[in-house]
């Protein structure tokens, strides 16, 4: 699952540990999100939405559009 | 939206379980650390036939401390789910699968071994790094060695998967 994560975090001049303390979790698990090695669970996934204001389907894309998986 | 959590956290409460995933991931890099001079000496010892004298006060100071990041800080490490965010949970769940697979095939192979090994030398121990599993009379030593080497095989398991997953 890719997501904007890295950006959203650089339009608040944020670090990863910066963003980890929003989100109560480690430094190493916002890397890892951000690079795509790690996708948080649905709760987290709500978390970050609330944080940056924006839905989730914003922030992350599975590849699927329209009831197609654009990737395949 | 409604808040995840019932009660909302204090900043002192944030910044305490902040400091409990990062002491979670330095004590792993120490074990790490620890698990190499443990390693290096073991090897020092087995393949080169340099052996440190115990009773000295540097070397009994220092293998103090290699024991206890060998031993009792990664069962501490093992046990304390509330050291780890849920991505170190995610990496302690990958490792233990990992740990289980090898805790299945290890033995499986090391006998094999012992077997290859008699049919080439026609010498019924495995000389080197698995002779301590022949011993017959120290019950205790072969159970710490069995011990500790899953402990610094989960450790070296949970840092080679941090390792991928932060390039």
């Amino acid at each position: 699952v890719k997501n904007q994560l890295k950006v959203l975090r650089a339009m608040r001049n944020w670090s990863q540990a910066d963003l980890g303390e929003h989100l109560d979790v480690s430094r190493q698990a916002v890397n890892a999100i951000e690079t795509g090695k790690y996708d948080p669970s649905l709760p987290l996934a709500f978390k970050i939405s609330r944080l940056f204001g924006q839905p989730i389907e914003e922030i992350f894309d599975d590849g699927f559009e329209g009831g197609q998986n654009v990737e395949a | 939206m409604a808040p995840l959590e019932g009660k909302p956290m204090t900043e002192n409460q944030k910044v305490r379980k902040q400091l409990r995933f990062r002491i979670f991931f330095w004590l792993m890099d120490i074990c790490l650390i620890f698990a190499g001079i443990g390693l290096a000496d073991h090897l020092l010892k087995v393949v080169f036939g340099i052996e440190f004298d115990a009773k000295s006060q540097p070397y009994f100071a220092i293998g103090v401390v290699v024991i206890t990041f060998n031993f009792f800080v990664p069962i501490f490490l093992f046990v304390s789910g509330f050291m780890r965010d849920e991505y170190a949970e995610l990496l302690f769940q990958r490792t233990i699968s990992k740990l289980a697979f090898v805790v299945a095939i290890g033995p499986v192979v090391i006998i094999i071994s012992g077997w290859v090994h008699f049919l080439i030398t026609d010498t019924p121990t495995l000389d080197g790094p698995f002779n301590f599993l022949y011993s017959k009379g120290n019950r205790f030593e072969l159970l710490a060695r069995l011990w500790m080497s899953y402990m610094l095989l989960f450790v070296g398991i949970f840092q080679f998967l941090r390792w991928r997953d932060s390039r």
